[in-house]
Protein backbone atom coordinates (compact mmCIF):
# COMPACT_ATOMS: atom_id res chain seq x y z
CA UNK A 1 0.00 0.00 0.00
CA UNK A 2 2.70 2.40 0.75
CA UNK A 3 4.30 1.74 -2.54
CA UNK A 4 1.12 2.24 -4.25
CA UNK A 5 0.82 5.52 -2.44
CA UNK A 6 4.07 6.82 -3.54
CA UNK A 7 2.74 6.55 -6.87
CA UNK A 8 3.85 2.37 -7.95
CA UNK A 9 1.28 1.50 -10.53
CA UNK A 10 2.55 -2.13 -10.34
CA UNK A 11 2.15 -2.15 -6.95
CA UNK A 12 -1.16 -0.67 -7.02
CA UNK A 13 -1.87 -3.22 -9.99
CA UNK A 14 -1.13 -6.27 -7.25
CA UNK A 15 -3.90 -4.63 -4.26
CA UNK A 16 -6.50 -4.34 -7.39
CA UNK A 17 -5.76 -8.01 -8.27
CA UNK A 18 -5.94 -9.14 -4.97
CA UNK A 19 -9.02 -7.01 -3.80
CA UNK A 20 -11.24 -7.66 -7.28
CA UNK A 21 -12.06 -10.94 -5.97
CA UNK A 22 -14.00 -9.73 -2.85
CA UNK A 23 -14.84 -5.85 -4.72
CA UNK A 24 -16.79 -7.33 -7.88
CA UNK A 25 -19.24 -10.00 -5.42
CA UNK A 26 -19.71 -7.31 -2.83
CA UNK A 27 -20.63 -5.01 -5.97
CA UNK A 28 -22.55 -7.68 -7.46
CA UNK A 29 -24.67 -7.98 -4.37
CA UNK A 30 -25.56 -4.19 -3.66
CA UNK A 31 -26.47 -3.30 -7.17
CA UNK A 32 -28.14 -6.36 -8.14
CA UNK A 33 -26.51 -6.51 -11.67
CA UNK A 34 -23.22 -7.57 -13.61
CA UNK A 35 -23.07 -4.31 -15.25
CA UNK A 36 -23.95 -1.80 -12.32
CA UNK A 37 -20.96 -4.01 -10.91
CA UNK A 38 -18.54 -3.83 -13.26
CA UNK A 39 -18.78 -0.13 -13.09
CA UNK A 40 -18.86 0.65 -9.59
CA UNK A 41 -15.70 -1.62 -9.28
CA UNK A 42 -13.65 0.40 -11.92
CA UNK A 43 -15.10 3.71 -10.41
CA UNK A 44 -13.92 2.74 -7.21
CA UNK A 45 -10.10 1.59 -8.11
CA UNK A 46 -9.81 4.51 -9.89
CA UNK A 47 -10.57 6.37 -7.32
CA UNK A 48 -9.03 4.89 -4.79
CA UNK A 49 -5.79 4.98 -7.59
CA UNK A 50 -6.37 8.78 -7.59
CA UNK A 51 -6.87 9.24 -4.12
CA UNK A 52 -4.12 7.11 -2.66
CA UNK A 53 -2.00 9.53 -1.61
CA UNK A 54 -4.48 11.15 0.81
CA UNK A 55 -5.19 7.74 2.52
CA UNK A 56 -2.92 8.32 6.06
CA UNK A 57 -2.45 5.13 7.79
CA UNK A 58 -1.84 2.43 4.98
CA UNK A 59 -3.91 0.06 7.50
CA UNK A 60 -6.95 1.02 6.68
CA UNK A 61 -6.41 0.24 3.18
CA UNK A 62 -9.16 -2.20 2.85
CA UNK A 63 -11.50 -0.42 4.89
CA UNK A 64 -11.05 2.54 2.69
CA UNK A 65 -11.54 0.77 -0.14
CA UNK A 66 -14.85 -0.82 0.96
CA UNK A 67 -16.66 2.87 1.56
CA UNK A 68 -15.28 3.97 -2.00
CA UNK A 69 -16.79 0.68 -3.15
CA UNK A 70 -20.25 1.47 -1.59
CA UNK A 71 -20.34 4.87 -2.43
CA UNK A 72 -19.85 3.87 -6.05
CA UNK A 73 -22.33 1.19 -5.81
CA UNK A 74 -24.89 4.14 -4.29
CA UNK A 75 -23.79 6.06 -7.48
CA UNK A 76 -24.77 3.25 -9.72
CA UNK A 77 -27.52 2.77 -8.50
CA UNK A 78 -28.99 6.72 -8.67
CA UNK A 79 -27.29 6.50 -12.23
CA UNK A 80 -29.90 3.67 -12.58
CA UNK A 81 -33.10 5.28 -11.29
CA UNK A 82 -32.63 8.34 -13.25
CA UNK A 83 -31.72 6.29 -16.50
CA UNK A 84 -35.21 4.38 -15.73
CA UNK A 85 -37.13 7.18 -14.82
CA UNK A 86 -35.85 8.86 -18.13
CA UNK A 87 -36.67 6.17 -19.98
CA UNK A 88 -40.39 5.80 -18.28
CA UNK A 89 -39.44 2.45 -16.96
CA UNK A 90 -40.65 0.99 -13.85
CA UNK A 91 -38.22 -0.47 -11.56
CA UNK A 92 -39.10 -3.68 -11.56
CA UNK A 93 -37.98 -7.15 -10.34
CA UNK A 94 -35.94 -9.76 -12.56
CA UNK A 95 -38.44 -12.69 -13.54
CA UNK A 96 -39.39 -15.42 -11.96
CA UNK A 97 -37.91 -18.29 -13.55
CA UNK A 98 -38.09 -21.42 -11.99
CA UNK A 99 -36.08 -23.48 -14.79
CA UNK A 100 -35.40 -25.96 -12.81
CA UNK A 101 -38.83 -26.51 -11.45
CA UNK A 102 -37.32 -27.21 -8.10
CA UNK A 103 -38.11 -25.68 -4.97
CA UNK A 104 -34.38 -24.53 -4.27
CA UNK A 105 -34.96 -22.43 -7.56
CA UNK A 106 -37.87 -21.00 -6.48
CA UNK A 107 -36.38 -19.85 -3.08
CA UNK A 108 -33.23 -17.87 -4.63
CA UNK A 109 -35.66 -16.54 -7.07
CA UNK A 110 -37.71 -15.08 -3.71
CA UNK A 111 -34.69 -13.95 -1.73
CA UNK A 112 -33.06 -12.46 -4.97
CA UNK A 113 -36.45 -10.26 -5.40
CA UNK A 114 -36.72 -9.31 -1.61
CA UNK A 115 -33.00 -8.32 -1.87
CA UNK A 116 -34.05 -6.48 -4.66
CA UNK A 117 -36.83 -4.63 -3.00
CA UNK A 118 -35.03 -3.13 0.02
CA UNK A 119 -33.22 0.23 -0.33
CA UNK A 120 -29.41 0.14 -1.11
CA UNK A 121 -28.01 1.24 1.96
CA UNK A 122 -29.80 -1.47 3.96
CA UNK A 123 -28.28 -4.29 1.56
CA UNK A 124 -25.24 -2.23 1.93
CA UNK A 125 -24.95 -3.63 5.39
CA UNK A 126 -26.29 -6.83 5.03
CA UNK A 127 -23.74 -7.68 2.69
CA UNK A 128 -20.07 -6.59 4.95
CA UNK A 129 -21.95 -8.12 7.68
CA UNK A 130 -23.24 -11.48 6.78
CA UNK A 131 -20.70 -11.48 3.06
CA UNK A 132 -17.63 -10.53 4.26
CA UNK A 133 -18.27 -10.80 8.09
CA UNK A 134 -17.10 -7.79 9.18
CA UNK A 135 -17.97 -6.52 12.33
CA UNK A 136 -20.87 -3.92 13.19
CA UNK A 137 -18.23 -1.36 14.06
CA UNK A 138 -16.00 -2.45 11.03
CA UNK A 139 -19.49 -1.82 8.79
CA UNK A 140 -19.77 1.58 10.48
CA UNK A 141 -16.10 2.42 9.63
CA UNK A 142 -16.68 1.28 5.70
CA UNK A 143 -19.62 3.16 5.56
CA UNK A 144 -18.47 6.11 7.56
CA UNK A 145 -21.41 5.79 9.70
CA UNK A 146 -21.81 5.33 13.23
CA UNK A 147 -21.40 1.85 14.56
CA UNK A 148 -24.95 1.92 16.26
CA UNK A 149 -26.27 3.62 13.02
CA UNK A 150 -24.94 0.68 11.13
CA UNK A 151 -26.15 -1.81 13.94
CA UNK A 152 -29.95 -0.14 13.75
CA UNK A 153 -29.39 0.14 9.71
CA UNK A 154 -28.66 -4.02 9.97
CA UNK A 155 -31.84 -4.42 12.03
CA UNK A 156 -34.32 -2.57 9.95
CA UNK A 157 -32.57 -4.05 6.70
CA UNK A 158 -33.04 -7.56 7.71
CA UNK A 159 -37.23 -6.26 8.89
CA UNK A 160 -36.75 -5.13 5.44
CA UNK A 161 -35.80 -8.21 3.85
CA UNK A 162 -38.90 -10.19 5.84
CA UNK A 163 -41.42 -7.72 4.84
CA UNK A 164 -39.99 -8.27 1.07
CA UNK A 165 -39.99 -11.48 1.17
CA UNK A 166 -43.83 -11.48 2.70
CA UNK A 167 -45.20 -9.33 -0.31
CA UNK A 168 -43.33 -10.24 -3.07
CA UNK A 169 -44.75 -14.12 -2.42
CA UNK A 170 -48.33 -15.90 -1.78
CA UNK A 171 -45.89 -19.10 -0.34
CA UNK A 172 -44.54 -18.96 2.56
CA UNK A 173 -40.99 -17.59 2.35
CA UNK A 174 -38.21 -18.85 3.90
CA UNK A 175 -37.17 -16.11 6.20
CA UNK A 176 -41.05 -15.79 7.57
CA UNK A 177 -41.70 -19.64 8.14
CA UNK A 178 -40.52 -21.69 11.14
CA UNK A 179 -38.04 -24.29 10.29
CA UNK A 180 -37.51 -27.47 11.85
CA UNK A 181 -35.38 -27.04 15.14
CA UNK B 1 -36.17 -9.27 15.03
CA UNK B 2 -33.17 -11.44 14.20
CA UNK B 3 -32.69 -14.58 11.73
CA UNK B 4 -33.21 -17.91 13.04
CA UNK B 5 -30.32 -20.52 12.11
CA UNK B 6 -31.77 -21.75 8.95
CA UNK B 7 -32.78 -18.47 7.77
CA UNK B 8 -29.73 -17.41 8.36
CA UNK B 9 -28.20 -20.54 7.15
CA UNK B 10 -30.39 -19.78 4.12
CA UNK B 11 -29.67 -16.15 3.35
CA UNK B 12 -25.50 -16.59 3.39
CA UNK B 13 -26.16 -19.24 0.73
CA UNK B 14 -27.90 -16.99 -1.57
CA UNK B 15 -25.68 -14.43 -0.81
CA UNK B 16 -22.72 -16.60 -1.86
CA UNK B 17 -24.07 -17.94 -4.90
CA UNK B 18 -25.12 -14.73 -6.28
CA UNK B 19 -22.30 -13.06 -5.50
CA UNK B 20 -20.44 -15.62 -7.71
CA UNK B 21 -23.00 -15.74 -10.32
CA UNK B 22 -21.01 -13.80 -12.85
CA UNK B 23 -18.15 -15.94 -12.67
CA UNK B 24 -14.60 -14.65 -12.40
CA UNK B 25 -14.56 -10.73 -13.27
CA UNK B 26 -12.09 -10.45 -16.24
CA UNK B 27 -12.04 -6.45 -16.80
CA UNK B 28 -9.37 -5.70 -14.59
CA UNK B 29 -6.88 -4.95 -16.96
CA UNK B 30 -9.13 -1.67 -18.79
CA UNK B 31 -9.32 -0.50 -15.10
CA UNK B 32 -5.34 -0.77 -14.68
CA UNK B 33 -4.99 0.83 -18.28
CA UNK B 34 -7.43 3.28 -17.11
CA UNK B 35 -5.16 4.13 -13.39
CA UNK B 36 -2.10 4.04 -15.50
CA UNK B 37 -3.25 7.35 -17.25
CA UNK B 38 -4.64 8.86 -14.09
CA UNK B 39 -2.93 11.37 -12.35
CA UNK B 40 -2.66 10.70 -8.50
CA UNK B 41 -3.14 13.78 -6.20
CA UNK B 42 -0.63 15.97 -5.86
CA UNK B 43 2.29 16.05 -3.36
CA UNK B 44 1.11 18.36 -1.04
CA UNK B 45 -1.99 16.42 -0.32
CA UNK B 46 -0.01 14.11 0.88
CA UNK B 47 -0.39 13.47 4.74
CA UNK B 48 1.20 14.91 7.49
CA UNK B 49 0.58 12.00 9.29
CA UNK B 50 2.40 10.04 6.18
CA UNK B 51 5.43 12.52 6.27
CA UNK B 52 6.10 11.60 10.13
CA UNK B 53 5.55 8.00 9.60
CA UNK B 54 8.00 8.02 6.88
CA UNK B 55 10.88 10.05 8.62
CA UNK B 56 9.50 7.21 11.99
CA UNK B 57 10.40 4.48 9.25
CA UNK B 58 13.30 6.08 8.44
CA UNK B 59 14.91 6.48 11.72
CA UNK B 60 14.29 2.95 12.61
CA UNK B 61 16.58 1.71 9.17
CA UNK B 62 18.67 4.74 10.13
CA UNK B 63 19.22 5.80 13.72
CA UNK B 64 22.24 7.15 13.48
CA UNK B 65 21.69 9.30 10.39
CA UNK B 66 18.03 10.04 10.24
CA UNK B 67 17.28 11.25 13.95
CA UNK B 68 19.30 14.66 13.84
CA UNK B 69 17.64 15.00 10.31
CA UNK B 70 14.21 14.26 11.88
CA UNK B 71 15.40 17.02 14.72
CA UNK B 72 16.53 19.34 12.93
CA UNK B 73 13.64 19.85 10.70
CA UNK B 74 11.22 19.91 13.45
CA UNK B 75 13.20 22.45 15.70
CA UNK B 76 13.19 24.40 11.94
CA UNK B 77 9.59 24.17 12.05
CA UNK B 78 9.06 24.79 15.57
CA UNK B 79 10.63 28.05 14.63
CA UNK B 80 9.04 29.35 11.66
CA UNK B 81 5.55 28.37 13.67
CA UNK B 82 6.71 30.12 15.98
CA UNK B 83 7.60 33.08 14.08
CA UNK B 84 3.94 33.05 12.85
CA UNK B 85 1.90 32.47 15.56
CA UNK B 86 2.36 34.51 19.38
CA UNK B 87 0.61 32.50 21.68
CA UNK B 88 0.75 28.77 21.69
CA UNK B 89 -1.03 27.16 24.05
CA UNK B 90 -4.84 28.42 23.78
CA UNK B 91 -7.57 26.71 23.47
CA UNK B 92 -6.79 22.72 22.36
CA UNK B 93 -7.87 20.38 19.52
CA UNK B 94 -8.16 21.58 15.97
CA UNK B 95 -9.41 24.47 14.22
CA UNK B 96 -10.96 24.38 10.64
CA UNK B 97 -10.43 27.37 8.00
CA UNK B 98 -11.43 27.67 4.48
CA UNK B 99 -9.28 30.44 2.11
CA UNK B 100 -10.37 30.56 -1.90
CA UNK B 101 -7.71 28.08 -1.58
CA UNK B 102 -9.90 25.37 -0.15
CA UNK B 103 -9.95 23.74 3.58
CA UNK B 104 -7.08 23.77 5.87
CA UNK B 105 -6.91 22.43 9.79
CA UNK B 106 -4.65 23.72 12.46
CA UNK B 107 -3.65 22.50 15.81
CA UNK B 108 -4.90 25.05 18.05
CA UNK B 109 -1.28 25.74 19.43
CA UNK B 110 -0.75 27.22 15.37
CA UNK B 111 0.90 23.84 14.66
CA UNK B 112 0.32 21.09 12.10
CA UNK B 113 -1.18 23.42 9.39
CA UNK B 114 -2.22 21.12 6.21
CA UNK B 115 -5.00 20.90 3.85
CA UNK B 116 -7.37 18.86 3.48
CA UNK B 117 -9.54 19.55 0.66
CA UNK B 118 -8.91 22.13 -2.36
CA UNK B 119 -11.70 24.74 -3.69
CA UNK B 120 -13.78 24.36 -1.03
CA UNK B 121 -15.58 26.13 1.78
CA UNK B 122 -17.30 25.45 5.16
CA UNK B 123 -20.08 25.23 5.94
CA UNK B 124 -21.18 27.13 9.35
CA UNK B 125 -21.60 24.28 11.63
CA UNK B 126 -19.60 22.13 9.49
CA UNK B 127 -17.81 19.26 12.28
CA UNK B 128 -19.22 16.38 13.14
CA UNK B 129 -19.84 15.51 17.03
CA UNK B 130 -17.04 12.86 16.75
CA UNK B 131 -14.67 15.99 15.60
CA UNK B 132 -13.90 13.31 12.62
CA UNK B 133 -15.78 14.76 9.47
CA UNK B 134 -16.23 18.14 7.92
CA UNK B 135 -19.37 19.44 5.84
CA UNK B 136 -18.13 21.74 2.80
CA UNK B 137 -19.65 23.31 0.01
CA UNK B 138 -17.48 21.62 -2.91
CA UNK B 139 -16.12 23.76 -5.97
CA UNK B 140 -19.05 22.44 -8.04
CA UNK B 141 -21.60 23.31 -5.56
CA UNK B 142 -22.49 19.90 -4.35
CA UNK B 143 -22.30 18.85 -0.10
CA UNK B 144 -18.75 17.16 0.92
CA UNK B 145 -17.75 14.98 3.37
CA UNK B 146 -13.75 14.86 4.46
CA UNK B 147 -12.62 12.64 6.55
CA UNK B 148 -10.08 14.96 8.49
CA UNK B 149 -7.87 11.81 9.10
CA UNK B 150 -7.39 11.36 5.72
CA UNK B 151 -9.80 10.36 2.91
CA UNK B 152 -10.71 13.06 0.08
CA UNK B 153 -13.65 14.86 0.21
CA UNK B 154 -16.90 13.05 -1.05
CA UNK B 155 -20.00 14.23 -2.89
CA UNK B 156 -22.88 13.20 -0.74
CA UNK B 157 -25.31 14.28 -3.39
CA UNK B 158 -24.00 13.63 -6.96
CA UNK B 159 -26.56 14.33 -9.01
CA UNK B 160 -29.57 15.58 -6.81
CA UNK B 161 -29.56 19.22 -7.89
CA UNK B 162 -29.52 20.37 -4.61
CA UNK B 163 -27.69 23.75 -3.45
CA UNK B 164 -27.08 23.26 0.10
CA UNK B 165 -26.86 26.84 1.71
CA UNK B 166 -26.54 25.28 5.42
CA UNK B 167 -25.78 22.10 7.30
CA UNK B 168 -26.48 20.73 11.11
CA UNK B 169 -25.48 17.72 12.33
CA UNK B 170 -27.55 15.66 14.95
CA UNK B 171 -26.07 15.27 18.36
CA UNK B 172 -25.52 11.80 17.79
CA UNK B 173 -24.11 12.21 14.45
CA UNK B 174 -26.16 9.74 12.65
CA UNK B 175 -28.26 12.33 10.50
CA UNK B 176 -27.34 15.28 8.48
CA UNK B 177 -30.21 18.00 8.43
CA UNK B 178 -29.42 21.02 5.57
CA UNK B 179 -31.36 23.49 4.04
CA UNK B 180 -31.13 23.73 -0.08
CA UNK B 181 -32.75 25.07 -3.02
CA UNK B 182 -33.10 22.93 -5.90
CA UNK B 183 -31.64 23.50 -9.22
CA UNK B 184 -35.06 22.28 -11.10
CA UNK B 185 -37.77 24.54 -8.91
CA UNK B 186 -35.67 27.94 -9.60
CA UNK B 187 -37.53 30.97 -7.47
CA UNK B 188 -38.48 28.90 -4.91
CA UNK B 189 -37.11 28.99 -1.36
CA UNK B 190 -34.47 26.92 0.25
CA UNK B 191 -36.63 24.14 1.86
CA UNK B 192 -35.13 21.66 4.97
CA UNK B 193 -33.75 18.00 3.80
CA UNK B 194 -32.31 15.32 5.93
CA UNK B 195 -29.85 12.25 4.88
CA UNK B 196 -27.19 9.83 6.68
CA UNK B 197 -24.15 10.67 7.17
CA UNK B 198 -23.02 8.23 4.06
CA UNK B 199 -25.70 10.19 1.79
CA UNK B 200 -28.21 7.40 1.51
CA UNK B 201 -31.78 7.95 2.63
CA UNK B 202 -32.27 11.37 1.77
CA UNK B 203 -35.81 12.98 1.94
CA UNK B 204 -37.00 16.09 2.98
CA UNK B 205 -37.80 17.41 6.21
CA UNK B 206 -41.67 16.40 6.55
CA UNK B 207 -43.52 18.87 9.31
CA UNK B 208 -46.87 17.38 11.03
CA UNK B 209 -49.90 19.63 11.14
CA UNK B 210 -50.94 19.69 15.05
CA UNK B 211 -54.39 19.26 14.03
CA UNK B 212 -55.72 17.48 11.03
CA UNK B 213 -52.19 15.63 10.37
CA UNK B 214 -51.51 17.41 7.19
CA UNK B 215 -47.84 16.96 6.18
CA UNK B 216 -46.43 19.73 4.28
CA UNK B 217 -42.51 20.19 3.44
CA UNK B 218 -40.68 22.95 4.95
CA UNK B 219 -39.75 26.26 3.60
CA UNK B 220 -36.58 26.92 5.83
CA UNK B 221 -33.18 27.95 6.10
CA UNK B 222 -30.09 27.92 8.80
CA UNK B 223 -31.01 24.59 10.87
CA UNK B 224 -29.49 23.83 14.06
CA UNK B 225 -30.42 20.40 15.72
CA UNK B 226 -30.55 20.90 19.41
CA UNK B 227 -27.95 19.63 21.48
CA UNK B 228 -30.11 17.31 23.31
CA UNK B 229 -31.02 16.02 19.57
CA UNK B 230 -34.61 16.23 20.88
CA UNK B 231 -35.37 19.73 18.78
CA UNK B 232 -34.61 21.18 15.18
CA UNK B 233 -34.59 24.87 14.92
CA UNK B 234 -34.80 26.75 11.25
CA UNK B 235 -35.16 30.28 10.07
CA UNK B 236 -38.00 31.16 7.70
CA UNK B 237 -37.15 34.24 5.85
CA UNK B 238 -40.51 35.58 5.87
CA UNK B 239 -41.80 34.50 9.30
CA UNK B 240 -38.62 34.32 12.02
CA UNK B 241 -36.96 31.52 14.10
CA UNK B 242 -38.93 28.15 13.95
CA UNK B 243 -38.62 24.98 15.85
CA UNK B 244 -40.11 21.39 15.68
CA UNK B 245 -39.28 17.93 16.42
CA UNK B 246 -37.24 15.78 14.49
CA UNK B 247 -40.12 13.46 13.44
CA UNK B 248 -42.00 17.05 12.48
CA UNK B 249 -44.69 17.22 14.76
CA UNK B 250 -44.90 20.37 17.76
CA UNK B 251 -43.82 22.64 14.62
CA UNK B 252 -44.10 26.36 16.33
CA UNK B 253 -42.38 29.80 15.64
CA UNK B 254 -40.59 31.73 18.48
CA UNK B 255 -40.92 34.87 19.30
CA UNK B 256 -42.15 38.07 17.20
CA UNK B 257 -43.07 36.87 13.88
CA UNK B 258 -40.39 39.35 11.77
CA UNK B 259 -42.70 40.46 9.22
CA UNK B 260 -44.79 42.21 11.76
CA UNK B 261 -42.30 44.50 12.46
CA UNK B 262 -40.47 43.79 9.87
CA UNK B 263 -37.35 42.82 11.19
CA UNK B 264 -34.75 39.97 9.98
CA UNK B 265 -33.55 37.01 12.70
CA UNK B 266 -30.54 35.32 12.02
CA UNK B 267 -26.88 34.25 13.37
CA UNK B 268 -29.11 32.33 16.38
CA UNK B 269 -27.19 29.42 18.16
CA UNK B 270 -28.75 26.81 21.09
CA UNK B 271 -28.00 26.96 24.86
CA UNK B 272 -26.06 23.74 25.41
CA UNK B 273 -28.85 22.59 27.63
CA UNK B 274 -31.48 22.87 24.42
CA UNK B 275 -33.85 24.79 26.51
CA UNK B 276 -32.88 28.45 24.93
CA UNK B 277 -31.56 30.44 22.34
CA UNK B 278 -30.03 33.29 21.77
CA UNK B 279 -30.25 35.52 18.08
CA UNK B 280 -29.82 38.67 16.51
CA UNK B 281 -32.19 40.58 15.39
CA UNK B 282 -32.25 43.74 13.05
CA UNK B 283 -34.83 46.59 12.64
CA UNK B 284 -35.16 49.87 11.73
CA UNK B 285 -36.86 52.89 13.36
CA UNK B 286 -39.24 54.84 12.09
CA UNK B 287 -36.65 57.09 10.61
CA UNK B 288 -35.29 54.05 8.57
CA UNK B 289 -31.92 54.01 11.03
CA UNK B 290 -31.07 50.01 11.54
CA UNK B 291 -29.78 48.54 14.78
CA UNK B 292 -29.34 45.20 15.51
CA UNK B 293 -29.79 43.79 19.07
CA UNK B 294 -29.20 40.44 20.82
CA UNK B 295 -31.70 38.31 22.54
CA UNK B 296 -32.80 35.10 24.36
CA UNK B 297 -35.67 32.77 24.00
CA UNK B 298 -36.91 29.80 25.49
CA UNK B 299 -37.73 26.52 22.75
CA UNK B 300 -40.98 27.11 24.35
CA UNK B 301 -41.38 30.59 23.30
CA UNK B 302 -41.60 32.60 26.42
CA UNK B 303 -39.74 35.18 28.09
CA UNK B 304 -37.62 36.75 25.03
CA UNK B 305 -35.38 38.94 26.59
CA UNK B 306 -33.33 41.85 24.83
CA UNK B 307 -29.79 41.15 26.06
CA UNK B 308 -27.20 43.57 24.48
CA UNK B 309 -25.64 46.69 25.52
CA UNK B 310 -26.57 48.85 22.98
CA UNK B 311 -23.79 48.88 20.46
CA UNK B 312 -24.69 50.27 17.15
CA UNK B 313 -24.51 46.51 15.65
CA UNK B 314 -24.42 43.07 17.38
CA UNK B 315 -24.46 39.89 16.04
CA UNK B 316 -23.06 36.32 15.52
CA UNK B 317 -24.17 35.17 19.64
CA UNK B 318 -22.79 32.18 20.68
CA UNK B 319 -23.62 30.42 23.68
CA UNK B 320 -20.18 29.49 25.87
CA UNK B 321 -19.95 24.94 26.31
CA UNK B 322 -20.88 25.40 29.87
CA UNK B 323 -23.88 27.98 29.72
CA UNK B 324 -22.53 30.15 31.35
CA UNK B 325 -21.98 32.91 29.16
CA UNK B 326 -22.91 34.70 25.43
CA UNK B 327 -20.34 35.69 23.32
CA UNK B 328 -21.25 38.28 20.50
CA UNK B 329 -19.07 40.15 17.96
CA UNK B 330 -20.24 43.95 18.74
CA UNK B 331 -19.23 47.32 16.75
CA UNK B 332 -19.22 50.05 18.47
CA UNK B 333 -16.97 52.47 16.25
CA UNK B 334 -16.02 51.24 12.52
CA UNK B 335 -14.88 47.63 13.85
CA UNK B 336 -16.30 44.55 15.14
CA UNK B 337 -14.50 43.68 18.91
CA UNK B 338 -15.93 41.06 20.91
CA UNK B 339 -18.98 41.01 24.37
CA UNK B 340 -19.15 38.69 26.64
CA UNK B 341 -22.49 38.57 28.01
CA UNK B 342 -23.08 36.59 31.62
CA UNK B 343 -26.30 34.52 31.88
CA UNK B 344 -26.20 34.15 35.48
CA UNK B 345 -25.79 38.05 36.52
CA UNK B 346 -27.27 39.33 33.19
CA UNK B 347 -24.17 41.77 32.86
CA UNK B 348 -21.62 42.51 29.68
CA UNK B 349 -18.65 43.19 29.47
CA UNK B 350 -16.63 44.76 26.43
CA UNK B 351 -13.76 41.90 25.95
CA UNK B 352 -12.14 42.84 22.83
CA UNK B 353 -12.67 46.46 21.21
CA UNK B 354 -9.52 46.98 19.85
CA UNK B 355 -9.37 44.09 17.25
CA UNK B 356 -10.92 44.44 14.17
CA UNK B 357 -12.94 41.14 13.38
CA UNK B 358 -14.80 39.71 10.61
CA UNK B 359 -18.37 39.94 11.71
CA UNK B 360 -20.03 36.77 10.47
CA UNK B 361 -18.02 34.07 12.52
CA UNK B 362 -17.56 33.31 15.84
CA UNK B 363 -16.96 29.95 17.54
CA UNK B 364 -16.30 29.00 20.84
CA UNK B 365 -13.45 26.30 21.87
CA UNK B 366 -14.73 23.30 22.98
CA UNK B 367 -12.61 24.06 27.25
CA UNK B 368 -14.43 27.09 26.78
CA UNK B 369 -11.01 29.04 26.99
CA UNK B 370 -10.94 31.34 23.96
CA UNK B 371 -12.90 32.28 21.13
CA UNK B 372 -12.05 31.30 17.29
CA UNK B 373 -13.02 34.29 14.43
CA UNK B 374 -11.00 35.91 11.95
CA UNK B 375 -9.85 39.44 10.55
CA UNK B 376 -11.80 41.84 8.45
CA UNK B 377 -8.97 41.77 6.31
CA UNK B 378 -9.69 38.28 6.62
CA UNK B 379 -5.85 37.46 6.39
CA UNK B 380 -5.40 36.24 10.19
CA UNK B 381 -7.25 34.10 12.15
CA UNK B 382 -7.79 34.95 15.77
CA UNK B 383 -7.78 33.16 18.84
CA UNK B 384 -9.10 35.54 21.71
CA UNK B 385 -8.61 34.20 25.03
CA UNK B 386 -11.41 34.60 27.19
CA UNK B 387 -8.92 35.37 30.28
CA UNK B 388 -7.67 38.72 30.04
CA UNK B 389 -4.48 37.66 31.60
CA UNK B 390 -3.45 35.44 28.16
CA UNK B 391 -2.55 36.96 25.12
CA UNK B 392 -4.74 36.49 21.76
CA UNK B 393 -3.36 34.28 19.07
CA UNK B 394 -3.21 35.53 15.24
CA UNK B 395 -2.13 33.20 13.04
CA UNK B 396 -1.42 34.79 9.13
CA UNK B 397 -3.25 33.11 6.16
CA UNK B 398 -1.56 33.85 2.84
CA UNK B 399 -5.43 34.29 1.21
CA UNK B 400 -8.68 35.65 1.91
CA UNK B 401 -10.70 33.03 4.64
CA UNK B 402 -13.80 32.44 4.17
CA UNK B 403 -15.00 30.53 7.35
CA UNK B 404 -13.76 29.34 10.64
CA UNK B 405 -14.98 26.24 13.12
CA UNK B 406 -13.44 24.77 16.09
CA UNK B 407 -13.44 21.13 16.42
CA UNK B 408 -15.64 19.59 19.29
Amino acid sequence: VERAREGDHDAFADLARLALARLHPTARLITGDRESAQDAVQEALIRAWRDLPALRDPDRFEAWLNRLLVRACYDEIRRRRRRQTVEGMAISGRPVTHEDGTDSAAERDRLARAFERIGPEHRAVIVLHLYLGHSIREVGEALAIPEGTAKSRLHRGLRELRAALAANERVPSPLTEAGPR
Amino acid sequence: MTLDDRDRARLLDWLDEEATSDGAATYLDDVLATTARTPQLPAWQRTWRASVARAGDLARRQPRLAWPAVATIAIAVLLAVGALWRAPGIGEGLIAYSTGEGIFVVRADGSGTRRVADGARLYRTPWSPDGDQLLVRMEGGGLGAIDVHGDAAVDLLPGDGLDVRAVTWSPDGSRIAFSATDAGTAGRPAQLYSVDPDGTDLHPFIATGSVDGERTAIDGDDPAWSPDGRWLAYIDRTSGLWVLRPDGSERRQLGVAVAADGSVIGGYAWAPDSTRLTYQRRASDARGVASTGIFIIGVDGAAERHIAADAQVEVTPRWSPDGRQIAWLAATTEVFGVTLFDVGSDRSVELRSDVALHRGWLDWSPDGTSLAAYTAARDELALISIDRSSPDAYLSITARITGVAWQP
